[in-house]
Order: C-alpha cells, then sequence, then structure tokens
C-alpha cells in the first residue's frame, strides 16, 4: 500500500510532467512556493488528489495553508485539517 | 511543452475562485460517473452574450470577418441586446450558488444598458469575467467598478502597435492603451479592485515576439497575459463535423437551406511553417519567472501543437471528455441558450420562451447531453475554450 507521501509525488509527476521535482518532495514541500503549481495544474492536481487517495474531498473547506506543505494537504484529503491537532505519526506521511 | 512560471501569489479572490473551479469540477465528475445524463440542478456557470455588435472588425473574428457567421444575421439580429429581463432572471436564479458569470459578445460594453446590468450583478454578487476589445472602458468606468473587486477584465491586444492594428484597425491600439491606462490609475488608486489582464493571439507577426509581449505586459502591469492560439478549423475537420451534426443533431437547429454551419468561419490559422517558432517562443518564455502569470489557451503539450494549429480534431491538453455541458449555461445575444459556446447549431431553446430552469433540465438539453456521452467528442470539440477551461 502506497504511503501518502509516494501518493503524492505520483501525483506530482502525473500533473507537472516533471520527474525530478515529485522526486524531491517531502512532507514539508510548499505546494505553492516549492512545486510552483499555477492554476492550471493547481486545478489539475486538486481533481486528481481524489483519484490518486481514492477519497471524496470537499473542497470548498479547502483553505491556502492546507496547501503550504504536503503534511497539512495530506491532513486535509484525509478530513484532518491542522487545526484539529492530530500528530504527523497519525499520517502515513513516510 | 515546458510550463511559464510566475513568482505572483494567489489572492485571497483568485484562490476562493480556484477553490469553486475546482469544487464544481469535481462535483461533475463524480455525479458523471454514476450518471451519464448528469446536469447540476442549476447552472454553476453561466455565460451571457451580451450583444452581437461590435465595434471592431477584425481580421480573425470568427463572428465579424468577412467569413464571419453573424453576416448571415438579418439586420435586427445583428442589432440584438441581451433583453435586461433576461440577464435578472437569470441571475435571482443563480444567485444563491452565486454562478460564476462570463460575458462577452460581439463586444460586451456596446450593450445599450450596460450600466443596469452592472447594477443587477451588484445586486447579485458573483464572480464575473469579461472579455473586451477595452475601447469603452473608460467610458463604462462607473458601471464596471459598481461590480466590485470579483470583476476580471481581459482586454485583448493582438500585439504591439502594428501588429494590432493590422488585425483590429488604424489607431485601435493607441485608443484601446488610453482605457487601459485608465483603469490601471484606478486599479492603483484602489478604485478598481478587480483584475486586469490582456489576451494576445498568437498570429504570424507575434509568433517571434512573444517574450517580447509577455516582458512589455508585465512592465505595463497586467496581471496576467493570455496567449491565444488560434482557433482554426480545416475545411476536412468541418466537414466531418457536417457529416456529424447531420447524422446526430438534424433534429435540433440545422442551419437554413444554403447556409454553411458556423464552424466553418474558423478559418484563421497560423501558418504551419510558424510551429517552429510558436515552439521557440514558448521554450524561451518557460526559462523566466515572470512576475505575471502567463497562460497558454490552450496549455498545449508538445506533441499536440503540429494537430492544434492544423485545424484537426485531435484536442489538446489530453481532453477527452467535456463538462461544460453538464454545469455551465450558454446564453446568446437574442435569448437563445445553446449547449455550445461558439456554435449556434445546438440551441436548445429561448429564454423568452422558457424559463431558464426549465430549458436547463429540458428533454432537448438531455437529448443533446445523452448524444455527446455516447459518442465523445466531437470534431470541433477541439477549438472550444470550455473544453480546456473546464473539461476533462
Amino acid at each position: 500500500m502506497a504511503t501518502d507521501l509516494e501518493h503524492m509525488q505520483a501525483l506530482v509527476r502525473r500533473v507537472m510532467d516533471d520527474p525530478e521535482l515529485a522526486t524531491g518532495i517531502t512532507e514539508d514541500t510548499d505546494l505553492f512556493d516549492d512545486l510552483g503549481l499555477d492554476s492550471l495544474h493547481m486545478i489539475n492536481f486538486l481533481i486528481g488528489a481524489e483519484e490518486e487517495f481514492g477519497v471524496e474531498v470537499d473542497f470548498e473547506s479547502l483553505r491556502e495553508e492546507h496547501l503550504h506543505s504536503v503534511r497539512s494537504f495530506c491532513a486535509f484529503i484525509h478530513g484532518v485539517t491542522q487545526n484539529d491537532r492530530m500528530p504527523p505519526a497519525a499520517l502515513r506521511l513516510i | 511543452m515546458p510550463y511559464a512560471k510566475t513568482s505572483k501569489k494567489f489572492t485571497q479572490g483568485e484562490f476562493a475562485d480556484l477553490r469553486r473551479t475546482v469544487a464544481i469540477k469535481a462535483e461533475t465528475r463524480r455525479r458523471l460517473a454514476h450518471d451519464p445524463l448528469y446536469a447540476s440542478d442549476l447552472p454553476q456557470e453561466v455565460s451571457m452574450q451580451l450583444t452581437y455588435k461590435c465595434n471592431l472588425r477584425c481580421l480573425h473574428c470568427f463572428q465579424w470577418n468577412e467569413q464571419g457567421f453573424f453576416h448571415s444575421y438579418d439586420s435586427q439580429r445583428k442589432r440584438a441586446e441581451l433583453d435586461i429581463r433576461v440577464v435578472h432572471d437569470v441571475l435571482r436564479l443563480t444567485a444563491g450558488q452565486r454562478a460564476k458569470l462570463f460575458l462577452w459578445g460581439g463586444e460586451p460594453l456596446m450593450h445599450s444598458n450596460f450600466g443596469e446590468i452592472a447594477s443587477l450583478i451588484e445586486r447579485y454578487p458573483r464572480v464575473v469575467n469579461m472579455c473586451t476589445n477595452g475601447l469603452l472602458m473608460e467610458r463604462n468606468a462607473e458601471h464596471l467598478l459598481r461590480i466590485g473587486p470579483t470583476l476580471n477584465l481581459l482586454v485583448s491586444l493582438d500585439g504591439f502597435e502594428a501588429e494590432h492594428e493590422a488585425l483590429r484597425g488604424r489607431g485601435s491600439f493607441a485608443r484601446a492603451m488610453r482605457n487601459i491606462q485608465a483603469f490601471l490609475d484606478l486599479q492603483r488608486r484602489g478604485e478598481y479592485r478587480g483584475e486586469l489582464s490582456v489576451a494576445c493571439m498568437v498570429s504570424e507577426a507575434m509568433v517571434g515576439r512573444m517574450y517580447e509581449f509577455t516582458d512589455w505586459a508585465e512592465e505595463t502591469g497586467f496581471n496576467s497575459v493570455y496567449w491565444l492560439l488560434p482557433w482554426f478549423i480545416s475545411p476536412e475537420t468541418a466537414a466531418s463535423m457536417d457529416q456529424l451534426y447531420e447524422d446526430e443533431f438534424a433534429w435540433l437547429n440545422p442551419p437554413e437551406p444554403g447556409e454553411k454551419p458556423t464552424w466553418h468561419s474558423y478559418t484563421y490559422a497560423l501558418p504551419a511553417d510558424a510551429i517552429g517558432d510558436l515552439r521557440d517562443s514558448m521554450s524561451r518564455i518557460a526559462e523566466r519567472v515572470w512576475k505575471l502569470r502567463l497562460r497558454y489557451q490552450p496549455q498545449i503539450e508538445s506533441d499536440e501543437i503540429d494537430d492544434f494549429i492544423r485545424g484537426t480534431s485531435r484536442p489538446a491538453q489530453r481532453r477527452h471528455r467535456c463538462l461544460a455541458v453538464s454545469n455551465r449555461m450558454e446564453i446568446h445575444a437574442d435569448g437563445r441558450v445553446s449547449s455550445c459556446k461558439f456554435f449556434p447549431e445546438f440551441v436548445i431553446g429561448n429564454l423568452h420562451e422558457t424559463p431558464a430552469d426549465e430549458l436547463w433540465l429540458s428533454e432537448r438539453f438531455r437529448r443533446v447531453r445523452a448524444i455527446l456521452r455516447k459518442n465523445g467528442l466531437m470534431p470541433v470539440c477541439s477549438k472550444c475554450i470550455l473544453l480546456y477551461l473546464s473539461g476533462d
């Protein structure tokens, strides 16, 4: 079973078509600043996340801070926001 | 193709708009997985063609150039403007979900009652994207400012002065720039809080100057540059569309005998020998991190360029399905509603005769959706912006 980080790498590889960028992703990677996703990539990335993670996402509740690290994005995907203060160990990131 | 990078951060408004776009798209995809004929209860996006009238006669325009299909309209229809009552009804109907609004024309600011339309948008607020040639922005400044920070103005400038005027007529560049500068001034003073972007078609004259123009646009202060690849439909693609329409849609809204379907009007093309220059320009642009946003319509992949420029039916961006037909309503200036933005052959009905919600879920609309879902994309879909903005 793939970890969240592996899912994120696969997703970025697919959306950005950039294997090097995907391989360099860590749980601290900022989706805006480090990946440089523009609006089209961001739309494809978010839509692709549903397929990649096999979940339905309530995108209306997405906030910018969810995209400032892979960790927060995965927490959002799993329905856990940083405000819920779940310990990182619960997130299957590595 | 390598993509263009930007240092520009998403504003709160841009992020909210993006989130809404993703939510609509995700919901449409999920529902289509269970019901191929799915349509949202009400349109989640609305496009209003405010008028067919235009104050320019651009050489590349599929509406008003020499082959443009608006010439076949009778004199009354040529002057048509979207009825204020229709605008009001649709805005009120879609106010609950704040359906995003797209305004276009002709030239949308040629609508003689644009002030009242702006007041209605103020009353039923939402994100508004408007494509304009820019010539009447200053004259309508009071109305445009009333729409507020959710207004995104996209002004067409097809290059620097010489290139622009070769397509749009003498004097048009300086006039557009006066209006643009006026709005940039309003923006600096905090009076205009929306966005101001520029759309430039990749013409033969501009294909080698794309980097230079983008640099100028950044310097000028635009939010984004949209590079528009010409929506050329080759005679072969148009002929295959004729056949498909005859086979599947002859019951809908066929052209009058002797009239050519409108997809034959998409004649402006970038010469095939300019494809190398296009690749070079896109590669050069991708080498720099820009302070503005830069978008290609469509965001074409390297192996798709030849087909797109030559006007084949192959879609760009790896697209394979239209979602707009399930979530977006296209309203023409005479009140007709069509399933496809650019092609009146796909008119479903008229808002002067049928309420918008009824028309949206009508049997005729359902039948069009059923055929599109059964057959997949049509030959002309490869030249439809909606496939690229919100398709799959």
